[in-house]
């Protein structure tokens, strides 16, 4: 549906007002919400999430202290626009403000560990580690049960895939 | 054939299930540092990944470049699922990659470089993501993407980093929005690292009782362990409402079938008539046929395809120009009385 106020964009944001026990609704797009003092979304939500860590991580400034001046050395990215719109401006600022990062992953997503797809072109050898760690929660799982010749397939697969590994990386 | 024309989008709570990957390319900076030459260069090798000599599917796909639309093209796609409202709101140049079907579009420039999506009817996830996970196989055998040993596909905003997907199911819960348990849904399924949010993505009020079921978190699970998480937390919602349906009907069947009856009176012979109301009634015709309340003969066109049909871009779509409210209300209208 379109937005109330421009009749433009798509609306994105329901503003619900009480207004002297009269309830309003307004469906707006993120521009004319932002009028309204109102630019409630998921992402704002997850900018507050964001703010909200990288504050307490973030050391208090003292009257000697330097400003944050961090940024990437790649796209230029600074600390404080990070700060300000949760996104970042390149791959290599996942290095500039890795520790950052690695924190609000954990708190966030409750992990910062990819478990997922490997694209092909990272080759032989990430997609062999992935493949051995795999085997090797099998191989517990197999243990914990008692399944012991299952268990001893597993760990000579495991075996053999990590000689494949070693002669990819030499 | 459209996925919206496959009659499996009407036949049960499940509306259609989908694919968003989100996926960087290394060699250029992300889309709030590209600037617009590089986003020019960058939108052609994306494009060149897909439409080239070497593919089969490569005229199956149409290329767009968003300036070359117009506001009511946009709205429409955007309709349609095939954009996102970001899409059309930012000032940046984008491209949109659209297979003939619908079933694959691919946003270039959007909040990341590329990001697949696919669509699939009813309740067919695996299909959908069978679909994306070659898509995303046939885009890189080209490009190179922005990716970490550690923390996965390199996006734009960390809630995607990891797997970059999003996995959704359109569904359709009256009965749950009614009986007020959907604050209690969203609480319990959260802990599964899942959400429920309005048809059209984030912080848009439902319209026609339509919901999108979704994951949140994007990391520290393989994308076939979410996949499964999702299936499961939508199983446990559909039998809810099926559940909520069964006792309100036994109890309370003459009320829910004028109800159902009336919306289809309203919807045969109005002259005039507002989206709102139109998704409204729509949505009780959705139940009334599913729940077999309504005993008429079910219209040519998929009650959910027309739910899209009545909407403003494409209305004007349809009409050929701009409109104004009172217009799209009356074609609104006309198109309903000749769809049923």
């Amino acid at each position: 549906m379109l937005c109330e106020k421009c009749q433009q964009s798509p609306a994105t944001i329901h503003l619900k007002q009480n207004i002297n026990g009269q309830i309003q609704d307004l469906y707006l797009c993120s521009n004319c919400a932002a009028k309204y003092g109102m630019p409630y979304s998921f992402d704002s939500f997850f900018k507050d999430v964001m703010d909200s860590f990288l504050s307490t991580t973030d050391k208090q400034p003292t009257k000697d202290s330097p400003p944050d001046d961090r940024h990437c050395s790649v796209c230029g990215l600074t600390y404080e626009e990070f700060k300000q719109t949760s996104r970042l401006g390149c791959a290599n600022c996942y290095k500039a403000f890795r520790s950052e990062l690695d924190l609000v992953l954990k708190k966030a997503q409750g992990n910062n560990r990819h478990q997922g797809k490997i694209p092909n072109r990272c080759g032989e050898e990430l997609l062999i580690k992935q493949e051995i760690a795999n085997l090797r929660s099998s191989l517990k799982e197999a243990v914990a049960s008692e399944e012991y010749e299952e268990a001893a397939r597993l760990r000579d697969k495991i075996k053999h895939l990590e000689e494949a590994g070693r002669q990819v990386s030499s | 054939m459209n996925w919206y024309q496959d009659s499996l989008i009407d036949e049960g709570v499940i509306i259609s299930s989908r694919i968003r990957l989100a996926r960087n390319l290394k060699k250029y900076p992300f889309p709030i540092k590209i600037n617009n030459e590089q986003a020019k260069v960058m939108i052609e090798e994306a494009k060149g990944s897909i439409i080239n000599d070497r593919t089969v599917l490569s005229n199956q796909f149409r290329f767009y470049q968003s300036e070359s639309l117009s506001q009511i093209e946009k709205l429409s796609l955007l309709e349609n699922h095939c954009i996102s409202p970001e899409f059309i709101n930012g000032n940046m140049n984008r491209g949109l990659l659209l297979k003939n079907d619908e079933s694959i579009s691919i946003m270039l420039n959007e909040e990341d470089h590329v990001r697949i999506q696919t669509i699939s009817p009813g309740d067919n996830i695996d299909m959908a993501w069978d679909l994306a996970d070659k898509t995303d196989n046939l885009i890189e055998e080209i490009l190179e993407y922005a990716f970490d040993q550690d923390l996965g596909y390199l996006t734009s905003c960390p809630t995607n980093t990891g797997t970059g997907l999003r996995a959704s199911y359109m569904v359709h819960i009256p009965m749950l929005e009614k009986s007020e348990q959907l604050t209690a849904i969203v609480q319990s399924i959260g802990k599964f690292g899942m959400t429920v949010r309005g048809i059209h993505g984030e912080g848009t009020q439902p319209l026609g009782s339509i919901y999108q079921i979704s994951n949140q978190m994007t990391m520290g699970k393989s994308e076939t362990e979410i996949i499964e998480v999702l299936k499961n937390v939508t199983v446990q919602v559909i039998e809810r409402e099926n559940i909520i349906r069964e006792s309100t009907i036994a109890q309370q069947k003459e009320e829910l079938q004028d109800q159902v009856y009336r919306a289809y009176g309203i919807l045969a012979h109005c002259r005039k008539i507002s989206c709102n109301e139109a998704l409204s009634l729509l949505s009780q015709l959705r139940f009334g046929y599913i729940t077999g309340l309504l005993e008429l003969d079910k219209p040519k066109t998929n009650i959910y395809q027309m739910m899209m049909n009545i909407q403003p871009g494409h209305i004007q779509m349809k009409a050929g120009k701009n409109l104004s409210g009172a217009e799209r209300d009356r074609l609104r209208a006309d198109y309903i009385r000749g769809a049923l």
